[in-house]
């Protein structure tokens, strides 16, 4: 055969890619080899390939190819997932520029906007894939949202509610004021920023004088349910169990004294306030705080705030401060470097929010798999670099509930269903759930019931991948290929998904 | 998935996770679309080919570190991807005759089979631990250093001659191992050679056709035959001595570590090799290849002084270098916890250094 003088690889990809395809040489089926199987880690049904997705689809592929050579059926699973928060926010920037509001729209026809644009723009990332050479079985793409893995999800579900592993519990979440949602805390960017501290006076009701506090958040301050100190602090000791007035509210609220009060900070007086903060709603709950949420859902001053009503919290802020200095009761202003969390998506600053979520008890799941810690360590499965065991052991001890609700549209609908009164029960169909009602006694026709608006974070549904795309998930599932297939060889991912200690329950590996 | 897999299946869903490093640019900041610093991974594909951008950024990933992105490793994809082709072409051009192999041929054939052998069981320990840098880097250096430089440099028939089929045979077979080694890397090229390499017709697709193993059959290579072929064409280098001339040269030592090549060593370096003669040359200039001592003869004067200092000079680096093995062999602590046969090839290294200070001091008492 004949080469030319120069290799030209524009010549020779397009030409064997096709060839590799038309002789199916990546499809694989079970046999009687030895698989060899990969599945991708899913990626954003919005993405576009970066070097990042390079680096580690090259690695899978030199994987992959390398197994098949070696006489192993091996087998690459490619897909997407839904990516509820970037495609929703996709979608309702291209609908914003038709002129058209998401409010504007009923959930089904935004749902029908939200599956024209996937089918127009998403996937992108695949045909990239294939450019660089990826030996997938395109035959077996998978989306996390396509009917069968819809219902794994939903199964899912249910299943964990019935073994109490899903609660619905009153929490503090990362909301994102302009995209109305929860946030997990991989989407909350922390950037620094230039800020003031402001020293206010809280004057005393039963000891002469003020303490000073200083916030930077003193539009926060009609939500004060206590001042806290350090027990350790000499300077406040006597007046712990005293109490002082709310500036311009006039609340009593009383003085505690608490350790994780920092001496050094500001004044070592600190204003409690716990629908605004997640440590102040932590020593709320210790104390058995009243909570006062002076903020509405989009971040406006709520009626419980009592001044600046329906004012945006950012100015309401401004007109605090002048109140407050206009009342004698601002001592000075500092400048104040700290990290302030955005929304990955919309850039709004994110607000810690007490709302009522759904949760994944993340204590009690563990219990039950104390494997998932437990495989990790002992090497049954092998992390590559080992360093990164210490990471995930960390992740793992220090693992909050996870929140699995989002306030978006795009995503697995949560399978619970409300009667009017506000009962509710978690089943796969309305039909289903008016049983459950009917075994407590209570008699509903589904059409009654009213479902969950709200969807499930997406990791909800790549966390089942490596089982979903082998249709292994529900009762009767056909488990053919999930028994030859899993448990699978490889997971090749970046070390990014390891890195929030403290973290809420989202283990992406 | 960890936690998935044990709630509804009871096991695990992986056997390994491999992290990749994060990528960076070249002043260590993470690629971002506001740094603009991050390329069109697009765009590199269209302008250096799949096969260089996946070299490139393999060549820059060590397992689990940051890796800090640099263009040229694309073009250094590039450039391997020409040089493959035009060895590749280079074998294509030669026009094999039906005679019996020459000696040189097949020695040069048994080196790089040794060569080969090794890289490719070093490589099965690199991909177990995902070290697919490693193992590529191997790759590399395997086909640019010892195929193409010094193997396709060996074989490479002389003027006015041409190649045995025998070893064009051999050259080819290397060439399919060579190709499907490289496959998973460089999928496309690769391919392309392979059918190429067929007539555009394999029995199977280099995609799936057998990927090369290590064979259990380990052929050591004593004594590297090429570093006496570098010391040689160092002397030339240094004593201005044309590569045309031919040399002659006395070596002393044990000629069985290096019989096997001795043909492809006088081609290489166009050299006489006399084997422990009787005499040592009057006017020479000597190194060590290993344990075997080389004196080189030369047709003029030798500066004497200059030797001299030279050979005292590699004697004091020997010395300093005995004497840190000497000092790990006291370490009593080394001694015992040293893994597998470490200790041995610390024994070996202070063996070889003594003999090759025994030689040196030969060396300087023959230029009295």
């Amino acid at each position: 055969m004949e080469l030319s003088a120069k290799y030209n690889p524009a010549e020779v990809e397009g030409k064997w890619y096709s060839y590799w395809l038309e002789q199916k040489m990546f499809e694989s089926k079970p046999d009687d080899r030895k698989p060899y199987t990969v599945v991708i880690p899913p990626p954003n049904v919005t993405g576009v390939l970066h070097m990042g997705h390079m680096l580690n689809n090259t690695i899978q592929d030199v994987l992959v190819r390398r197994a098949r050579m070696r006489g192993y059926n091996a087998c690459w699973v490619p897909g997407t997932d839904h990516a509820s928060i970037a495609t929703e926010a996709k979608v309702v920037k291209l609908l914003a520029s038709q002129g058209i509001q998401k409010r504007d729209l009923s959930r089904e026809e935004f749902l029908t906007h939200a599956w024209e644009w996937k089918e127009k723009y998403g996937g992108i990332i695949l045909e990239q894939l294939k450019k660089l050479g990826s030996s997938c079985d395109w035959s077996r793409t998978r989306f996390t949202m396509e009917p069968s893995l819809y219902k794994a999800v939903v199964d899912v579900f249910v299943d964990l509610y019935k073994k109490g592993l899903i609660y619905r519990g009153t929490k503090m979440v990362n909301w994102d004021p302009q995209g109305l949602t929860t946030l997990s805390d991989e989407e909350v960017i922390f950037r620094e920023i230039q800020d003031k501290l402001y020293y206010v006076k809280y004057v005393g009701v039963d000891f002469e004088g003020t303490l000073l506090v200083a916030t930077a958040r003193p539009e926060t301050i009609a939500g004060d349910v206590a001042v806290c100190v350090n027990p350790a602090d000499e300077r406040y000791a006597s007046l712990i169990g005293k109490h002082v007035r709310v500036p311009l509210i006039n609340r009593e609220v009383p003085i505690i004294a608490d350790d994780y009060i920092d001496i050094e900070f500001g004044t070592g007086v600190l204003k409690v306030t716990p629908a605004h903060d997640i440590h102040d709603y932590e020593i709320g709950a210790k104390f058995n705080l009243k909570v006062i949420d002076t903020l509405t859902e989009d971040g406006r001053i709520s009626e419980a705030g009592e001044l600046f009503v329906g004012m945006d919290r950012f100015e309401a802020r401004k007109e605090w401060v002048k109140q407050l200095d206009a009342n004698g009761l601002l001592e000075k202003v500092d400048d104040y470097t700290h990290n302030v969390g955005f929304s990955e998506r919309t850039d709004a600053v994110v607000e810690p929010r007490i709302s009522t979520q759904w949760f994944v008890d993340m204590k009690s799941f563990m219990a039950k798999n104390p494997e998932v810690l437990s495989s990790v360590m002992n090497d049954e499965v092998r992390f590559f670099p080992e360093k990164l065991k210490n990471t995930y052991r960390h992740w793992m001890e220090n693992v909050r509930d996870w929140n699995i609700s989002r306030q978006l549209w795009w995503g697995h609908r949560i399978p619970a269903w409300y009667t009017a009164s506000g009962e509710f029960e978690v089943a796969a169909t309305a039909e289903e759930a008016c049983s459950l009602f009917a075994a407590k006694g209570i008699s509903v026709s589904p059409s009654e019931l009213e479902q969950d608006p709200d969807v499930l974070d997406t990791w909800f549904s790549s966390w089942l991948w490596p089982i979903s795309v082998f249709d292994g998930i529900g009762e009767g599932a056909d488990r053919s290929e999930l028994d030859y297939y899993y448990p699978t060889q490889d997971l090749v991912t970046g070390p990014d998904i390891l890195g929030s200690p403290n973290g809420d329950g989202r283990i992406r590996v | 998935m960890v936690m998935a897999g044990y709630e509804f299946e009871g096991k695990k869903p992986f056997e390994n996770v491999y992290f990749t490093g994060l990528i960076r640019d070249k002043q260590r900041r993470k690629m971002s679309k506001s740094l603009g610093n991050s390329p069109d991974a697009l765009e590199l594909i269209e302008r250096f080919g799949a096969d260089a951008v996946r070299m490139g950024l393999l060549l820059c990933a060590p397992a689990g570190n940051d890796i800090l992105f640099d263009e040229s490793q694309i073009e250094q994809g590039r450039n391997f991807c020409n040089k493959i082709w035009n060895a590749y072409r280079l074998v294509g051009m030669w026009e094999p005759v039906e005679i019996q192999a020459r000696p040189y041929e097949s020695e040069a054939s048994a080196w790089f089979q040794a060569r080969l052998t090794a890289t490719l069981s070093e490589n099965e320990y690199h991909f177990a631990q995902f070290r697919l840098s490693d193992a590529l880097m191997n790759l590399y250096k395997l086909v640019w250093d010892d195929f193409c430089s010094v193997y396709l440099e060996a074989i490479k028939p002389a003027y006015g001659e041409q190649i045995s089929k025998e070893a064009w045979n051999q050259a080819r077979a290397f060439f399919s191992l060579i190709v499907r080694a490289l496959h998973p890397f460089m999928p496309f090229i690769t391919e392309e050679l392979y059918h190429s390499l067929h007539d555009g017709h394999p029995d199977k697709a280099c995609a799936i056709a057998d990927y090369p193993e290590a064979s259990a059959s380990q052929i050591s290579l004593k004594i590297d035959p090429m570093t006496l072929v570098s010391e040689l064409r160092n002397v030339r280098a240094q004593k201005g001595i044309s590569p045309k001339e031919k040399l002659t040269a006395a070596a002393f030592g044990d000629q069985d570590l290096l019989s096997a090549y001795s043909q492809m060593i006088q081609k290489m370096a166009n050299v006489d090799l006399i084997w422990n003669p009787g005499h040592r040359p009057a006017s020479a200039v000597s190194f060590l290849a290993g344990t075997i001592e080389v004196l080189v003869e030369l047709n003029f004067e030798l500066d004497v002084e200059a030797e001299k200092a030279k050979i005292q000079q590699e004697m004091s680096r020997l010395q300093g270098f005995l004497k840190g093995v000497n000092a790990k062999l006291n370490n009593e602590k080394f001694v015992a916890n040293a893994q597998g046969d470490v200790v041995e090839r610390e024994r070996q290294k202070q063996q070889d250094t003594l003999t090759k200070l025994q030689n040196l001091e030969g060396q300087l008492k023959a230029l009295g």
